[in-house]
């Protein structure tokens, strides 16, 4: 059986905030794109469209951080048009790396405030 | 529109996400209000080519190869979407290289397209949103008119008459040719008790069938209606009437001036639209069998009078047309009759006053899309003329005429997706600013709104633009500046100058009068104080609209109209113009005589120009006072003081002259020569004016209790100011003239905005000839003076043309425009004068330009 190899978590970082956003989404529940859409606004504003979500979809597809659902909810709430995603164990790692990055910088910049301050 | 937005995405990414993308893109729209989910459907699109073409960008720089398995749907039009992509980019480098011209250009292009727009939206309601009813297109009005005078007659205008109620009875048995046959009556007004007093409601009867036969969609109280009940008369209130009576007592009953009870049994719904032009005013419902209407104004037999016409709506069964329906009626009419059925359809009835308007400004939007797209094209055409450099460069450097085709098709298209957008933007203000000065006659069916249709239609206009585009476009996609121009070209350029300025000058000319106009119909000085107050008064027509009225004892009503405190002044008029055959200089004539009691021209703040007013004892034609326009027609160079005036052998002596006054009968003609004479009685309608000190609304309570005390069972008029009422009256024409004024000035902006590219275009051709003239010595106030010469002779032309067709337009404005005369010279040279400064300017800045080149430089194009 081969054995597939992941690249590295870090060859990943740092992550685009629309990147990170959508991962983070997907890390609650699978969802479908106008649901990510929806999701992603109500956390980071109105500036996320639907255009430049495929395109990192699409990437994030490539690259194996998520992955598309096969099965698919009940067709009478269902548009047989959606597409569900899942995040992968490699996409939850890389949000993980990435949160735990920002946190590092946000800890950093918040030393370097309070020691210019004083 | 998402399908080709998602053309810019490569093959493979759209097989992959295509239909989830426009899944998306779609529900993104739902839950927003029209104008939200234009805005956001703008920017989601324009995020969709933006990432589409980062992607391709991307893949390019990355050398991202698609899978296999897609390669075969991917090759085909790839490299050409990418070369596509890499003209867009230069496109949008080239518009923001040139930010003037480029601004000139989308700002030309999105008014033309703004108001276009805002024209269609206005016209929208009229001509393609259907009637709220079901099945509208089925309902006919039906009414009786003089042979001769087919359609055109209000209900009960002069030539119609109501059909009486056996006729409507015979009518509604003829279930061959309708599914139902409905009637309401005129209107008139009630006085019932409310907490704040009494108040007066606009009644309509309807029969109990009404609301079943025209289909309305929400649901209507019609039932109570029908009920007949002895103790109280039953009533629906529309929302006007709703407002006027407090919230505890709209659910109860009202007591009526003259002991009447009526029954509050609901109202009608918010949206719910009478089937009437000009229903603003309706207050409330009640129903035909045993609304108050009845008691007053029925006459002895059973059948209404004129005063109560009826108006009858039926809906034809399918395959009944209106021709069928009449003539089926027609036979039914006694061989004798006087008069023949008429039918129309209940949405040419209801559209028919709006629709000269409607049809105004839908052809006033086209107009200006045309003289937009001429404006753009006259400056896609200069931009090109002045860039011949830049082609030239580009055919050096191996691109073919297509290439540079494609870049300034793109340029053109970017523009013109930003006008549209602009020219949304335009219409949605427009609109917004029209919203205040529409009258509620022009909303009834509908206010203008941005909605989906006129969405549409901005993007249609904006594509038919380019189209009109295309053709300088393809003319001047070869580099041309050195090529020297010919005769034809010549004087191809100067009768196009010539026509742009002809173009502008009738504008501005129509412009300039409308704008004065709409100054003159504010400022205009009535002759009449504004803040007097009238009321009018009339008895029932016992015998119907031929039998005589009752003589009203006008002066008692106005001793008591003088009783009230505060008020200064008080006197009444017979309503409507009577006039007679009277000797002046002992020549018969026809005058206007209006009957008055003493005082009116101080009630009503009338000044008197020679002599005395009326008084006491000048009644039966002893003494009268004329107008200042009878004077003027009768004694030009006499004192008309102490002449005589003849009326039924009877002598009267012009004892004084009052100043020319616009009474109701407000028009765009000067005020009518007219005879004032005092009389005792005055039968049929009175209108009373009042003059009181202060604040003219704190009087309308007191004259109303006043009137109501005596003239219980008589029809009394709302008690309005002499402004207020005469701004009624205007209000329709003021809205025209906003519209054609707003229409012409902009159309004038957008016409010398082109102006200015024509003349740009003009100098650009001249520039080689211009560096000659320099190198060989020429100095640059000669170059100028040969730029401005050659514009100056084309505008010139074009200005005497444009003077000439400004006369005549001035001629068919005059129905519109208020205080100005045809043919207005110094108005007409005014803007002449404006636009050939203004044609002058634009050369000069051109002309500047050329002067300033160096030799070498202006040569090395070619």
């Amino acid at each position: 059986m081969a054995v597939r190899h992941e690249p590295p978590v870090a060859s990943f970082l740092p992550l685009t905030s629309v990147v990170f956003e959508i991962l983070v989404s997907l890390a609650g529940e699978d969802r479908h794109g106008y649901s990510i859409l929806t999701d992603v606004r109500s956390r980071a504003g109105e500036s996320l469209r639907p255009g430049s979500l495929y395109r990192a979809l699409n990437r994030l597809l490539d690259e194996g951080l998520i992955e598309e659902l096969d099965e698919r909810p009940d067709p009478s709430v269902d548009d047989e048009r959606r597409r569900y995603y899942r995040l992968t164990k490699l996409g939850r790692r890389v949000a993980q790396a990435e949160a735990a990055r920002l946190d590092a910088q946000i800890e950093r910049a918040k030393a370097a405030l309070v020691t210019r301050r004083r | 529109m998402c399908r080709w937005a998602l053309l810019a995405f490569p093959a493979d990414f759209r097989a992959r996400q295509g239909r989830a993308l426009l899944q998306t893109l779609t529900a993104d729209l739902r839950r927003r209000s029209v104008v939200a989910s234009a805005l956001r459907l703008f920017g989601n699109l324009l995020d969709t080519v933006r990432a589409g073409m980062a992607e391709r960008l991307a893949r390019r720089r990355h050398s991202i190869r698609p899978p296999a398995s897609l390669n075969s749907v991917a090759s085909g039009g790839s490299p050409q979407i990418g070369r596509w992509l890499v003209d867009t980019q230069h496109a949008w480098r080239s518009i923001r290289l040139r930010p003037g011209a480029s601004a000139a250009t989308t700002m030309v292009f999105a008014l033309g397209i703004g108001l276009a727009t805002a024209m269609f939206a206005l016209a929208d309601p009229y001509f393609l949103r259907p009637l709220p009813y079901e099945r509208p297109q089925e309902l006919a009005v039906i009414r009786l008119g003089s042979p001769g005078g087919r359609g055109g007659l209000p209900p009960g205008g002069r030539g119609a008459i109501p059909p009486p109620t056996p006729t409507l009875e015979a009518w509604r048995s003829r279930t061959d040719l309708f599914d139902g046959v409905a009637a309401y009556t005129g209107r008139a007004a009630i006085w019932v008790r409310s907490d704040a007093g009494l108040v007066s409601l606009t009644v309509t009867d309807v029969t109990e069938n009404f609301f079943q036969v025209l289909g309305t969609r929400d649901p209507v109280p019609e039932a109570s209606l029908a009920e007949s009940s002895t103790a109280s008369v039953p009533i629906v209130l529309a929302s006007r009437g709703r407002q006027k009576i407090t919230a505890d007592l709209a659910a109860g009953t009202l007591v009526g001036e003259n002991g009447v009870t009526f029954r509050v049994d609901g109202s009608l719904p918010e949206r719910f639209l009478f089937p009437e032009p000009g229903q603003q005013n309706l207050e409330a419902l009640s129903a035909f069998s045993t609304g108050p209407l009845r008691t007053i104004t029925a006459d002895g037999e059973g059948a209404y009078s004129s005063r109560r016409p009826l108006t009858v709506i039926a809906r034809l069964k399918p395959g009944v047309d209106l021709a069928l329906a009449a003539n089926s009626l027609g036979a039914m009419m006694p061989s004798n009759a006087r008069y023949a059925v008429q039918a129309d359809w209940l949405s040419d009835v209801m559209t028919r006053r709006v629709r000269p308007l409607a049809t105004g400004a839908l052809t006033a939007g086209l107009l200006i899309l045309l003289v937009c797209a001429g404006n753009v094209a006259n400056l896609v055409a200069a931009r090109g003329a002045w860039r011949a450099r830049e082609f030239a460069t580009r055919e050096a450097l191996g691109a073919s005429r297509l290439d540079i085709l494609r870049l300034r098709l793109l340029e053109l298209g970017l523009m013109a997706v930003a006008s549209a957008a602009g020219g949304l933007g335009i219409a949605w203000l427009a609109l917004a600013a029209s919203a205040r000065v529409i009258p509620a006659e022009y909303v009834t069916l509908g206010a203008p709104a941005i909605t989906g249709r006129v969405v549409t239609f901005s993007g249609m206009a904006a594509l038919g633009v380019v189209v009109i585009v295309l053709i300088p476009l393809l003319m001047t996609v070869r580099p041309a500046a050195h090529r020297a121009p010919g005769r034809a070209v010549t004087w191809l350029r100067f009768g196009f100058t010539g026509v742009q300025s002809a173009l502008s000058l009738v504008l501005a000319v129509g412009a300039a009068m409308l704008l004065q106009s709409y100054a003159n119909l504010h400022a205009h000085d009535l002759g009449l104080d504004r803040t007097s107050l009238t009321v009018t008064v009339a008895p029932p027509h016992p015998g119907g609209r031929q039998g005589p009225g009752r003589v009203l004892d006008v002066q008692s009503d106005v001793d008591r109209l003088s009783r009230i405190p505060g008020v200064a002044a008080a006197s009444a008029r017979r309503g409507g113009m009577s006039g007679g055959s009277v000797l002046v200089n002992g020549v018969p004539t026809f005058a206007f005589i209006e009957d008055t009691a003493p005082g009116l021209f101080d009630a009503a703040g009338m000044t008197m120009r020679q002599g005395r007013a009326l008084r006491p004892g000048d009644e039966l034609w002893r003494a009268v006072v004329v107008n200042e326009a009878f004077a003027r027609e009768h004694w030009p160079d006499r004192s008309p003081l102490g002449q005589v005036i003849v009326r039924d052998k009877r002598q009267a002596e012009v004892v004084g002259v009052v100043r020319d006054v616009f009474w109701f009968e407000f028009s765009f003609e000067p005020p009518a020569p007219k005879i004032y004479a005092l009389v005792t009685g005055m039968p049929n309608t009175v209108e009373y004016v009042v003059r009181g000190a202060g604040d003219p609304t704190a009087y309308v309570e007191p004259i109303r209790r006043t009137l109501v005390a005596v003239h219980a069972n008589d029809f009394i008029g709302e008690v309005e100011t002499v402004g207020g009422r005469l701004a009624d009256r205007v209000r329709d024409r003021t809205f025209a003239t906003l519209v054609l004024t707003f229409y012409a000035v902009a159309a004038g902006a957008v016409t010398l905005a082109g102006l200015v590219g024509i003349v740009t275009f003009i100098v650009a051709r001249r520039t080689r000839e211009i560096a000659i003239r320099l190198a060989v010595g020429a100095r640059p106030t000669h170059i100028r003076r040969l730029v401005v010469r050659e514009v100056l002779a084309a505008a010139a032309a074009g200005a005497a043309v444009g003077l000439l067709v400004g006369r005549w337009l001035s001629t068919w404005l005059e129905s519109f425009v208020f205080g100005i005369e045809a043919g207005n010279w110094p108005t007409a040279l005014a803007a002449a004068l404006g636009a050939v400064t203004i044609m002058i300017l634009a050369a000069l800045v051109p002309a500047r330009r050329a002067v300033r080149l160096q030799p070498t430089v202006a040569l090395r194009t070619e």
